[in-house]
Formats: structure tokens, sequence, C-alpha cells
């Protein structure tokens, strides 16, 4: 598995806690976490990423509207979206040339490690 | 009778009334010495045409025709003073009807007898004209066809007139074509039928009001186009001649307001009267007198004429009001009998007094039934009350305007009605009855509860949905955190055990969220063309593998070649395989499972069933078996949301899922997909 830096945004604090961990369990991915759409972008400005994963719904600027940042400052940044599939649907119609995965929740470690190792893989 | 025969005309030798007294009294006066005539008045000698002088010197004799000079004779040498009916013999040999009334006076002093004759030419004969307008009402009455009574009022009006040729025109469409007449040859039937003349289409020519142009003077009669003024013109508009050739050469077309064909005169008749049929400003037609002998016509015939013409125009008017309400009746009649509602009267104590075959064909009561029953019998015994009350809950107008109920038909089948009731009032205001429609809302009531159903589905899905999402989160949490404390190598096994128990439970409770989020899904995520068999055969594939194929024997009845269809194969997979599991489950002990597919030929769709030989579902679940979360399976077993998921799959793609079922024989689930597919939102 290749070395990388993962951004999590997500205002789910017991998520992120997880997440963080099972991520960070085989040592060479690094994970930052933060906890919505504004703290992220200031992440990146300053710091390099190689994947980015955001929860879609969150207060203030949602996970669409990230990526629709991220794809100015940062366009060939990796994007997975985390969401209810559903309701979520819609929005994403309109960024999906520029998300690079979708992660329907709730979702299992198995479901997470596949989706992050395969995009990072690449 | 006898006004004038009372009264003793004031006579001097020369008594020259003025012209417009000639008109008005029309008693031409002469004074006879024996038989001869020594004076005379003006009227007198215009009534014999001739000049005043002319007539001075004649015999009486001679102005009368042959068959009269006897009785003339005969009444002179007996002095008899009752009037005469003569037949006067004008100067140009031309024939008048008349009355004489000789009065004896004596010339003073002297011993001569003078006979004054007073001649009166028209002599009102009240009486005969008041048998004949109660032979014309007779007839009216009498006749209930049209042609009938015509036919004798044309022959009565030619006796009665004493004219050769006797016409009525009535109104057919916008003209006044001949209806029946007497004496006219038939070409001038023929060539004067149509008073309307047309163009090159066919179309009537209008008149500068827009009107069809009616040509002729009896086009002018029928329209009212007169000047009281002219002297062949009466005051109310009927239009009469005793010489026509005099009138075409005395008279231009502006006079006489039309440019007339003239026929009459080129036939030959001289004497035409046309006596307008109206009521008020409705036109009817005309009557029609002609002859071929002059001055057939007298002011005062033509009076009678008029006065019988309105009596015809006014029984004309009075048989069309009476077709016409007639029409009105049988129409409304009709109206009622073909409607499909139940359509009832009742008295003002609510016993039927009219009922319609709507009323027979929905509620099996015949007229004979219910007629005097009172309403109740229609309404259950527990809504008699209700119904009653309906009456004295009448609106101000006395109406009910709809009010839903159940009414039992005649076999005991209770159907839901809407009732609609109003009162029928009499001239004085009060109540006659009442009136009421009875409509069976059946279907309305179906469709009610079926929008009512998808409402209620909407809703839960909407609500679930919202509960489901928001759940997600902590589900994915307590997931992983399970996971991943399950990843640890030294867990001792209770330890274990717990977390797996933990983890079974959240992937259970992550079924159920995915299973509702799907379920409140507003569209289906991605139509695309299918083919069904290939479909079939992958849900097939993959429930063999949950399956134990001892006990479950699987049946393929797959048609070949069906249509392809737009869906997304991912929902409808998870369909299908629901309806497989389920019917598995409905066989713990083993049986038969057979999937079709076929395609339906009048429906434009594609039917795909599940059989099972299982327990089969009871009647009083079949209606809930659709519902989010009814379950007849154990706790953990299932979450109850696979048939309510499936339903909604499937309505949002246009199809239906429908269930038949016996119980201890197995049930068999159809779902029906659309060709042509309208991929709208549901539940």
């Amino acid at each position: 598995m290749p070395e990388a830096n993962i951004l999590l945004v997500d205002d789910d604090v017991d998520i992120r806690h997880i997440v963080h961990r099972v991520l960070s369990d085989n040592h060479r991915y690094t994970v930052t976490t933060c906890k919505n759409a504004s703290e992220a972008l200031e992440y990146l400005d300053k710091h390099c990423y190689d994947l980015v994963i955001s929860d879609i719904r969150m207060p203030g600027m949602d996970g669409i509207g990230l990526v629709q940042e991220i794809s100015q400052r940062c366009p060939d940044l990796a994007i997975i979206l985390i969401g209810a599939y559903q309701e979520d649907m819609p929005d994403l119609e309109s960024v999906r040339q520029v998300v690079t995965g979708f992660l329907p929740k709730p979702f299992d470690i198995d479901e997470l490690l596949e989706i992050v190792n395969q995009i990072l893989t690449k | 009778m006898s006004d004038q025969a009372a009264t003793k005309p004031h006579l001097a030798p020369s008594p020259v009334p003025t012209k417009k007294q000639a008109k008005v009294i029309s008693d031409g006066i002469a004074l006879l010495d024996g038989s001869t005539i020594i004076a005379a008045n003006e009227a007198f000698a215009d009534m014999f045409g001739y000049q005043d002088a002319e007539v001075i010197g004649l015999e009486l004799g001679d102005l009368v025709t042959p068959e009269s000079r006897e009785l003339l004779n005969q009444m002179l040498l007996e002095e008899d003073d009752t009037p005469l009916p003569v037949t006067g013999l004008r100067k140009d040999g031309s024939e008048f009807p008349g009355h004489l009334h000789a009065v004896m006076t004596a010339l003073s002093g002297k011993s001569e007898r003078v006979i004054a004759i007073r001649y009166i030419t028209g002599f009102i004969d009240l009486e005969k004209e008041r048998d004949a307008t109660i032979e014309l009402l007779r007839l009216i009455h009498t006749s209930s066809d049209l042609h009938e009574l015509m036919a004798e009022t044309t022959s009565m009006l030619r006796r009665w007139s004493d004219c050769e040729a006797v016409g009525i025109r009535l109104r057919h469409g916008y003209d006044y074509p001949y209806f029946e007449t007497r004496g006219f040859p038939e070409e001038h039937i023929l060539l004067e039928d149509n008073l309307c003349a047309v163009d090159a289409q066919g179309e009537p020519i209008l008149d500068s009001d827009g009107n069809p142009l009616l040509e002729c003077m009896c086009g002018n009669v029928i329209c009212g186009r007169y000047d009281p003024n002219k002297s062949f013109f009466t005051e109310s508009g009927s239009f009469w001649t005793n010489c026509t050739t005099d009138l075409l050469a005395t008279t231009t077309d502006k006079d006489r307001m039309v440019r007339t064909r003239n026929r009459c005169n080129g036939e030959g008749y001289e004497s035409v009267a046309l006596i307008p049929l109206r009521v008020g400003d409705q036109p009817f037609g005309l009557l029609q007198f002609n002859d071929k002998r002059k001055g057939r016509f007298t002011p005062e015939l033509i009076d009678q004429l008029q006065r019988l013409g309105n009596s015809l125009a006014m029984a004309l008017a009075q048989r069309e009001a009476v077709m016409a309400l007639q029409e009105s009746e049988e129409k409304y009649r009709s109206l009622v009998e073909s409607a499909k509602e139940t359509i009832l009267t009742t008295d003002p104590k609510g016993r039927v007094a009219s009922w319609n075959s709507g009323g027979q064909a929905m509620l099996g009561y015949a007229a004979e039934d219910v007629l005097g029953k009172s309403l109740a019998v229609l309404f259950p015994d527990n809504a008699w009350s209700e119904e009653f009350q309906l009456i004295q809950m009448m609106d101000q107008a006395g109406q009910v305007k709809s009010h839903e109920s159940v009414a039992l038909s005649r076999e005991g089948m209770r159907i839901p009605v809407e009732l609609s009731i109003s009162t029928i009032r009499n001239e004085r205001g009060g109540v006659a009855g009442y009136s009421a429609i009875i409509r069976d809302i059946t279907e309305r009531k179906q469709a009610h509860e079926q929008v009512a159903r998808a409402a209620k589905l909407s809703a839960l899905g909407h609500m679930a949905g919202g509960i489901a999402h928001e759940i997600s989160s902590p589900i994915s949490t307590i997931l992983l955190h399970t996971q991943f404390l399950l990843k640890e190598k030294d867990l001792d096994d209770s330890l274990r055990q717990d977390l797996e128990r933990i983890e079974g439970a959240a992937t259970r409770t992550r079924e159920i969220v995915n299973h509702v989020l799907a379920f409140a899904r507003k569209a289906p995520a991605k139509p695309q063309p299918c083919d069904v068999e290939h479909l079939l055969e992958s849900c097939l594939r993959q429930f063999s593998n949950e399956i134990d194929q001892a006990q479950v024997t699987i049946e393929r009845n797959i048609e070949t070649a069906l249509p392809i269809l737009l869906l997304d194969d991912v929902q409808i997979q998870q369909v299908v395989l629901n309806l497989l599991r389920n019917a598995a489950q409905a066989m713990p002990e083993g049986g038969v499972l057979t999937i079709s597919a076929r395609a339906h030929p009048e429906e434009d769709a594609v039917l795909i069933q599940v059989t099972d030989t299982g327990v089969g579902i009871p009647p009083e679940h079949r209606k809930n078996i659709f519902d989010p979360f009814f379950t007849t399976k154990e706790i953990g077993e299932g979450t109850g949301l696979g048939l309510s998921l499936s339903y909604g799959l499937v309505e949002a793609h246009g199809g239906t899922i429908e269930v038949e079922s016996e119980v201890g024989a197995g049930s068999t689930f159809t779902i029906t997909l659309p060709l042509t597919l309208a991929v709208e939102h549901s539940a």
C-alpha cells in the first residue's frame, strides 16, 4: 500500500475518530481530520494531500461545495464523498466529473478500506 | 245584427256623404220610386262602379244578378224590411256580395211611397263571422294533425270567402312555402312555393338585417313591410286588391315596397288578398285568397279575414308552445331515464313519487317496488334517522348539496353513495316534495383509498427516510468501531462473541437503513434497457446459492424474446429476489417455486410471476402485506420492509405488484412492468 496523506472532513466526531483509526492502522496513511469545509480549505492551502474524504451533509458549506472549491484549487486531487445514497444523489450529478469515489453510508471497514486503497493505488 | 236597421238614415234628396264618411259607413243609399232609382249617394254609385249621376234612372233590378232579382222583386212587393243578401252587379260586369235593406219612408207629404234603399256592402254579418270563428276554433282544437287542420281550414276559408283559390303559407326553416292550398293550379304552387331566393351555393340571400330575404308581396306581408297610408295595405299589414291589373298600372315597385313577381296577375288573378298570420312580432305565415274575378273583397271582409287569421295564428302559436313543451319534457324525461344515477322525487313526507331506470340499475329496485315507500327503504336501518335528519339539515335554499352514506340494494349489497337532495316548491312557495340524486361512489372511494394509501406510504417513507438518514452515521460508527476492535488479536472468546453480536446487530440495522433509504427513493436511479430474461437468470443464480435445492424445486417458465424494458436492473433484481426469498420462506418444508415471465398482449407490458406452494396469506392480512414493517415473521427474521420496498420500486417504474393467495395452497405474486416506462416519482 502506498504512502499517502489523507484529509478527512466530517462533522461527526465519532466518525472522525474511528475512520482515523482504521485508516492509520496500516501506518502508511497519514490522516488529518477536520470538522467542516472551511477548516478543510485552510488545511488544503497549507499542505498537500493525496486524498480528501468528505461527508456531504455538513453545517456551512456542504461536501458538494467543497468539491467545487477543491476542483478549482487542486484539480488533480482525489476526492471521496460519503453520503446517504438517495438524498444526496441529485446534488452529486453536478460534481460527478470531479468526484473520484462515493461511499454510501452506513459503511463498514471493508468497504472503507476497499475504496480508499483502490483510489490510492491508481 | 241590426244596428244599422235601427238608425233611420237622415236623407236629403242628394245626401252626398263625404268620401271619407262613405268609406267609413260603406252604406250605399238610394231613393227608389217603385223600383227605379231616383237619387243615390256617392257610395252607392261607387259601389256599383258608376259615376254619381249615372245611376239615376236605373232599375234596381239591373244592379243585381239575375239570381238575386227575383228575391229583390219579392222584397219590394212585400215591402219586407229584413236585410236581403244579394249579389250586386257592377257596371263593369263584376259581382260582389252585399245586403239590401229597404226602409220605407214618405216624402214630404206626398202619398207616393218612396223606398229608400240602403245598400250596405260587406254588411258585417257578425253572426256569420262568429259561426266561422267557432268552426275554426273547433277545427283547431279537434285536429291533432297540423295537415288535417290546415286542409279543413283552407276548405272552410274557401267556402266562406267564396274565393276560387285559397292558400296557407307556414314557416318552414327560413322560408314560408305553401302548407296547404285549394284551387291553385300545380304550376302556381311550384313556381311560387319559395319566397326566399337562394344564391349559387343554395344559401339564402339575406336582407339588410341579416335575415333571409322574402320576396314578393307575400314576403312583404309576412315580414311586416308595409305602408299603412297606401290603400292596398291595411293598418295591420294585410295586402288586398280587387284589381291587380289596375294596381300594377298605377303603382311602382317602390310604392308596393318590393319587386313583385306579378305572377298572380300573369295568371289572371285580379282579386288578391294576403292576410298575415302573426302573434306579436312572431310571423307564422299568411293566408292567401285569389280570385280571377275583380272586386271580391271589401274592407269589412278583409277585417273579418284578419280576425280569423288572428285566431288561426294564435292557435298555431299555442300548438308550437305545446309541442315545444312536450319536446322539452320528453328531453328531460329521456335525460332522467338515461342517467346512470338514481334520480327520484318524493312527496313532502319523503315517500317516493318517481323513480328512474338508473335507480333500478344501481339499487335493483324497479319503480313499482319503491313508489309510495319512504326513502328509508334504501338506507340501512341505523342510517334511516340520519337520512330523515337530512331533510331537517337542508340549507336555506332547501338543498343538501352532497352527503355521503351507504345505500342498501335490493340484493342486500351495501353501496357507498353520495346523496343530493333539493326541495321542489309549488307556486305558493310551499314544499311540493323533494328531488334526490343518488350517485354510486364506489369507484371514487376506491380511488380515494388508493390515493390515501399512496400518500400514507409516501409520508411513512419520507419519515423513515429522514430517520434512516440520521442514523446512518451512528450506525457507521458502531459498525466501524466493533469491526476495528474485532481485529485485535488477543481478544478473549467471550469478548469476541459479544463484539460479534454487536457487529451482527449493527449490520442488520444497516440493512434496514438501506432498505428504508431505497424505499424513500424518489426516482429509479438509472433506468437502462434491460433484458428481462437475463435479469431473472441473474436473480435465480444468486437465489440458488441461498437456498437448499433439495427442499425447494425451482421451475422456470420464462418466455424468450421478451421485449426490452427500460428499468433500473439493480432495483428490479432486488424486487425479484425479495419475492423469491419470501416464496422460499413460505415453504419451510419445501415445495415448488415457479418463476415465469411473459409479454402481456393487450396491456403492453411484461408480467413476471413468482408462485409458491407454501402456506398462503390469510385474507385478513392480504391488504396489509405491502405496508412497511408489516411482517408475520419472527423478530430478526426479516425487516418487514421487503414487500413495501418492492411495491415502491415497482411503482416507481410505472408498474404494479399484485398478489393472489390461498391459505394452505400457496401464493402468486405478479409484477407488471409497462413497456412504455413512465419513470415518475412514487411513494
